[in-house]
């Protein structure tokens, strides 16, 4: 279980974190997302007792992260893949850690095998691609076998197998009744991934909901029509008392659903050609719901700027 | 909580807590599991050796002064000097292994699994004394075997520098005492500043105090030189005599080099302890 009760933090005069309060579930993978600036690896690093809180209150299994009995068999994190010494081997750098912890160093090989390293176990860090030190990093945050797992832009580097790995790694761990946590810029990467989110905006709670209430929230009934009788079409739409838009050569309706349109143009005689209702991707609703939370904006063509911050922050 | 769900591990209460000796250990690996920092303890054994034959080979030449003239403090001095050159790369070994984790954030690693910092820190501490000290010990009798080989080369008659003669035993022994000193205070600084270069500057800084204090009026200097790190290592080793500036007893130094280390451990601690990492 995670708890943050409203959680402030500043760095000088920058308001990262505003009166944030949210709480993840055991059992559950929950998504941490919002854009890029919106405050979740200040709150990741709170919850992992690294940064200090300006107030307000993070607390894992009922403890803030410095009153943990066990740090590393109650809370497993991933938040810098690149936070290792490099020129140590995957072992060593797991042995500390497991010798830190006061961890069977049996567990090294365990959780080697686990993320698929063994065979590179001896091997300096200097030479991983991101991949395998992301995977190292999942390593280090299972090496106490914890109960929560928290872990921030989890599959960035991942090939498309790592990826498949990972999201099926999750899900298990909540399947045994770990509370995951993890944060994403991509709603994409939730959706696919988590049983609920909590999506912040510079430094606030924007929601707190299921994945499937998240998306039916922010998806509104639109649907796509052709039909060689657009008049006809159109005015029988709006005595439904839907708003209407030409697109090229289709109709875009919005406020009645598609079976309501269908029913309508059997009834006056109106041929058509299509009639698709359009589900917003996950993606757009996410954009929708935080475009007015973003500390930077990509442009119509997209931003080169933007996406360089966003790599900078993955 | 979810219902019908196994919540993994045992509760809390029945958790072991890591101890101080599983971070003493945990420590104690890091260093040594560091390729770089393995090749600088070998290079400074290595520099204690050809520093002390280079010396040895030069001192009459530089100083001016036949070995004949020499006191025996100065003959066992010289014949030492490798232990200087040891010094100041066991210091880089102290700063490295502090700062190379601030600046890779692996800092943050160590303190999830050790979330209390000043026990992080004296843990650190600890290892890096007691592990510069033993490099020490070999350094400091490598660096006498070899200074004394030479040295009685070139004194052929009545050679003094047996371990026997007065004041040689508390010489070496109080030679071994710099490198673990400047390793700490190194490393205290390297906490408080979190990169190497400024660390190793300023541990030259604090090196070279003796020198420095010279632009200070006369009776300041007085008042200064015995509080400064290199006479008060002089005044434990007994090299210094009553003539020269920062002279004062081997009990005073060691006062001095006990509060050079403490007041370095403790700003350090303080530093840890209230910034975010």
């Amino acid at each position: 279980m995670i708890r943050v009760e409203h959680l402030t933090k500043r760095y000088g005069e920058n308001l990262a974190l505003d009166d944030l309060s949210f709480e993840a579930e055991p059992g559950m993978v929950t998504g941490f997302l919002g854009p890029n600036g919106a405050g979740k690896s200040t709150t990741l690093r709170i919850l992992t007792g690294i940064d200090r809180p300006t107030s307000g209150r993070a607390t894992v299994t009922g403890r803030t992260y410095a009153h943990l009995t066990s740090p590393l068999r109650q809370v497993g994190a991933l938040l810098d893949a690149h936070a290792v010494q490099l020129s140590r081997t995957a072992e060593d750098h797991l042995t500390w850690l497991a010798l830190a912890g006061g961890l069977d160093r049996r567990r090294v090989s365990v959780v080697l095998e686990q993320v698929g390293l063994s065979e590179v176990a001896d091997r300096r860090i200097r030479g991983f691609s991101l991949g395998m030190k992301q995977r190292l990093g999942v390593a280090a945050a299972l090496l106490g076998d914890p109960e929560v797992v928290l872990l921030d832009e989890p599959v960035n580097g991942l090939d498309a197998d790592g990826i498949h790995w990972v999201r099926s790694l999750f899900r298990r761990l909540a399947g045994e009744g770990r509370t995951v946590f993890l944060s994403s810029h991509l709603m994409s990467e939730i959706e696919l991934t988590a049983d609920s989110a909590v999506v912040i905006g510079q430094g606030r709670l924007i929601r707190q909901s299921t994945v499937v209430d998240l998306r039916n929230a922010m998806t509104s009934q639109q649907v796509r029509m052709r039909s060689p009788d657009l008049t006809d079409l159109v005015s029988g739409l709006e005595r439904l008392g839907a708003s209407v838009r030409l697109e090229h050569d289709s109709v875009v309706s919005e406020g009645v659903d598609a079976s309501a349109i269908g029913e309508m143009a059997f009834h006056r005689g109106i041929v058509l050609y299509e009639l698709s209702p359009i589900r917003p991707s996950l993606e757009e609703a996410f954009i929708a719901l935080t475009k007015d939370f973003s500390s930077h904006r990509s442009g119509p063509l997209g931003d080169p700027c933007s996406r360089d911050d966003r790599e900078d922050e993955a | 909580m979810s219902t019908g769900v196994r919540v993994p591990g045992p509760s809390a209460a029945t958790l072991p807590r890591p101890t101080y000796a599983d971070l003493v250990r945990s420590e104690w690996f890091k260093l040594r599991s560091l390729p770089l920092i393995r090749r600088l303890v070998l290079t400074a054994l290595l520099l204690a050796v050809i520093g002390s034959a280079g010396f040895a080979l030069t001192a009459e030449r530089t100083t001016g002064t036949s070995f004949d003239l020499m006191s025996v403090e100065d003959q066992v001095s010289v014949s030492l000097l490798g232990t200087d050159l040891a010094s100041i790369t066991l210091s880089i070994v102290a700063a490295l292994f502090i700062s190379s984790e601030f600046s890779t954030s692996m800092i943050h690693l160590t303190l999830r699994a050790t979330p209390r910092r000043v026990r992080v820190l004296s843990a650190k501490l600890l290892v890096l004394l007691s592990s510069t000290a033993v490099v020490s010990v070999i350094a400091t009798l490598l660096s006498y075997a070899v200074g004394r080989a030479i040295l009685a080369t070139r004194i052929p008659a009545g050679f003094t520098l047996a371990l026997e003669e007065p004041g040689t035993v508390r010489t070496i022994l109080g030679t071994m005492v710099m490198p673990p000193f400047y390793a700490v205070v190194a490393a205290g600084v390297a906490t408080i500043v979190r990169r190497s270069g400024f660390a190793f500057a300023a541990v030259f800084v604090m090196m070279s105090l003796g020198a420095i204090s010279n632009i200070l009026p006369g009776d300041l200097r007085a008042r200064v030189a015995p509080m400064l790190p290199s006479s008060a290592l002089h005044n434990v080793s007994g090299v210094s005599v009553p003539a020269e500036q920062g002279y004062a007893s081997g009990m005073s130094g060691v006062v001095v080099l006990l509060t050079w280390m403490a007041m370095t451990s403790a700003l350090a601690a303080w530093d840890f302890h209230r910034r975010d990492a």
